[in-house]
């Protein structure tokens, strides 16, 4: 139905003048996307159009907000907060989820190798849009299939391919981390960065009580 | 007689939008019978080709159940680019997720491109796989959308890189290069057609184009020297601008996969059960990754930009691997090729059958052979096959898409619009008797 209503307005309306009344998103998030139960979870929005802040399971005071705006909630669990954004001629709908106490999430992304170092590294920055200050290590696993060398603040560990280390337990997630694989003797970095597919990983299981 | 010369029908069914690791990635998980001959889905927890990165966060491809999608996925030239990640000189295809966040602003636990099927959603393609051939280094043959993609097929030439609304100039369309050799072929279109987007509406109105209505009955009917040596067979497209007795099929996003596998099994079942089928190729494809995540590089392919073409900088990779089945009683059950095809290889394999040399297409599409893009006639097996697998009996539910949708305004649909806009100048009458639903478009 809505179709054959388009395509009719299409004949008598041209396209241009149609868009005029289009809704659009141009900005959402729900941060920290990693949270603990009880914490503050700041969602951001910007559209056009007439905006409701929904989520699922409700929280306190969703509803119809300002077009452009923020707003802190409480979550007590998994939450899926939705901006729907609504004109004339059209609706957009968009989510973000913030996720509580999971029992780990992995970490990291594209790293360098440095012919000098001999070493691919990779700095893994976890802030306030990441995870929640008040969420505590309880294990990291080196996801790559090589050993790795980690640090955070005064702490390192070198841990094997698929091993794990306590030396980071009941530390703040939160922080800058940095994940470093040394070459091995007259190994290239392309050969190095093939074995991890250039990428590097680290799992980080959680914990929110003291 | 070698296979190819035994073929006295080649079918070509493209699919929109969809990736290989998305539609056939679980054949090789261990769940689902660890195919080790297909390069899939593997240690998905584990191995690092499938971690994909956002804003310092790894995620990972998850089965997903069929169904309609928030969004539709991003997959322009920009977008692909972000999608591959390239560092270093190296795609690392990690970029899906960022992709998909910067398009929709929707983030979420489990973004929608790092989601694949598995055999209960794509019923007719698990079959196809398991009693035919797959092929898994089947590429789009550029890193970019709709458009550019189905030129390649229909072409070999890439005389535009995005999907915009307007006629697409073109040399060497297939319909031309067949037509010129004295072979006899035919579209078959559930409503409207891609290929008035050529603007050859002589074509389009000349006979050759049959509502995929007719399929089964012309196939009983056709004497043998009317039965065509390639068919086109086209789904019903999201992006057309009526639908018209066709709910969409052509597997492209927001809409699910779900009535394109039931079409599938609609033109299996009408192709297999003719006494021709023992002379049929049918080749099933999609015309490129639509967004969704694959863990293989493209290929590097460098072509210049062609005179003519409406964009100045030139690729130098296919696109990302797409779903490709082969079902003919040539091809052995349950087995893979491996070699790198992208849709140029159809143009190939037509120059080799119909013309008794694969270079005898275009140039550009021997720029690619010369490259390494093989001809489809590579996956034929010598020795035929007598067994014909009856297509599975039980059905999907398709439900959710039969709900009232809001309609994408996208380019491809305005360019379909526009397409039938000028089909209908160009004569009006016969547009209609051709394509019934034009009848609700102003000209």
């Amino acid at each position: 139905m809505r179709t054959q209503l388009f395509v009719a307005l299409r004949s008598i309306v041209p396209a241009a003048v149609l868009c005029v009344g289009c809704a659009s998103i141009e900005g959402f998030s729900a941060n920290p996307r990693t949270a603990c139960a009880g914490d503050p979870v700041t969602v951001a929005w910007a559209a056009i159009g007439n905006v409701t802040i929904g989520s699922e399971p409700a929280v306190a005071d969703i509803g119809p907000k300002a077009s452009t705006g923020s707003q802190q909630f409480i979550v007590d669990r998994d939450t899926r907060f939705t901006l729907k954004a609504s004109r004339v001629f059209s609706c957009k709908r968009t989510e973000a989820d913030v996720v509580v106490a999971p029992p780990a999430r992995e970490y990291g992304g594209v790293a360098a190798c440095s012919t000098v170092e001999r070493a691919i590294a990779l700095t893994v920055p976890l802030g306030e849009r990441q995870v929640s200050s008040a969420l505590k290590v309880s294990s990291v696993t080196n996801a790559n299939p090589r050993s790795i060398v980690l640090a955070k603040g005064s702490v390192h560990a070198t841990i094997p391919a698929g091993g794990r280390s306590a030396a980071f337990d009941r530390e703040p997630v939160a922080g800058t981390w940095t994940l470093r694989a040394d070459l091995a003797p007259g190994e290239s970095c392309d050969d190095a960065l093939r074995t991890v597919a250039s990428r590097l990983t680290f799992r980080v299981g959680f914990g929110c009580g003291e | 007689m070698a296979a190819l010369d035994q073929i006295r029908t080649i079918v070509v069914v493209i699919m929109e939008n969809r990736s290989f690791d998305h539609v056939l990635g679980y054949l090789s998980l261990p769940q689902y019978g660890g195919r080790r001959d297909v390069d899939g889905l593997v240690d998905l927890d584990t191995d690092p080709r499938f971690a994909n990165e956002y804003d310092q966060q790894i995620y990972r491809p998850f089965p997903m159940a069929d169904g309609r999608f928030l969004h539709d996925l991003p997959h322009g030239r920009r977008e692909v680019a972000i999608q591959l990640a390239v560092s270093g000189g190296t795609p690392t295809m990690s970029g899906f997720v960022r992709a998909y966040v910067e398009a929709s602003h929707s983030i979420v636990e489990q973004p929608p491109p790092l989601g694949y099927l598995t055999p209960d959603s794509v019923f007719m393609s698990d079959f196809l796989a398991r009693n035919y051939l797959v092929c898994d280094h089947w590429f789009a043959p550029l890193p970019t959308d709709t458009h550019p993609n189905r030129v390649m097929a229909f072409t070999g030439t890439a005389t535009v890189d995005e999907t915009k609304s307007r006629i697409i100039p073109h040399r060497n369309l297939v319909f031309d290069w067949l037509t010129g050799r004295g072979v006899r072929w035919r579209a078959y279109h559930c409503g409207f057609s891609f290929f008035p987007l050529f603007g050859e509406f002589g074509h389009i109105l000349g006979g050759n184009f049959h509502s995929v209505r007719q399929l089964a009955s012309d196939i009983a009917s056709d004497d043998d020297d009317e039965v065509p040596q390639v068919i086109f067979i086209e789904p019903e497209y999201g992006d057309s601008p009526v639908h018209f007795g066709f709910a969409p099929n052509d597997n492209h996003p927001p809409d699910p996969i779900g009535p394109g596998e039931h079409f599938l099994r609609d033109i299996y079942t009408a192709l297999s059960s003719s006494p021709r089928w023992a002379q049929t190729m049918l080749v099933v494809i999609h015309d490129e990754h639509g967004g969704f995540f694959d863990h293989v590089a493209p290929l590097p392919v460098k072509i210049p930009v062609p005179a003519g073409a409406l964009y100045q900088e030139p690729f130098a990779t296919t696109g990302l691997r797409v779903p490709a089945l082969i079902a003919s009683p040539f091809v052995r059950g349950g087995t893979c090729y491996r070699g790198n095809l992208d849709h140029t290889s159809l143009l190939q394999l037509f120059a080799e059958k119909f013309a008794g040399d694969r270079r005898a297409y275009s140039d550009d599409v021997n720029r690619r052979l010369d490259q390494g893009i093989e001809s489809l006639s590579s996956v034929l097996s010598q020795e035929a096959r007598r067994d014909v697998p009856p297509a599975p009996a039980t059905a999907v539910s398709v439900t959710q898409v039969l709900q009232s949708t809001t309609p994408l305004i996208n380019e491809n649909r305005k360019a379909l619009l526009l397409a039938g806009q000028k089909l209908l100048a160009h004569d009006r009458a016969r547009a209609i008797r051709q394509f019934p639903e034009l009848v609700h478009l102003q000209s």
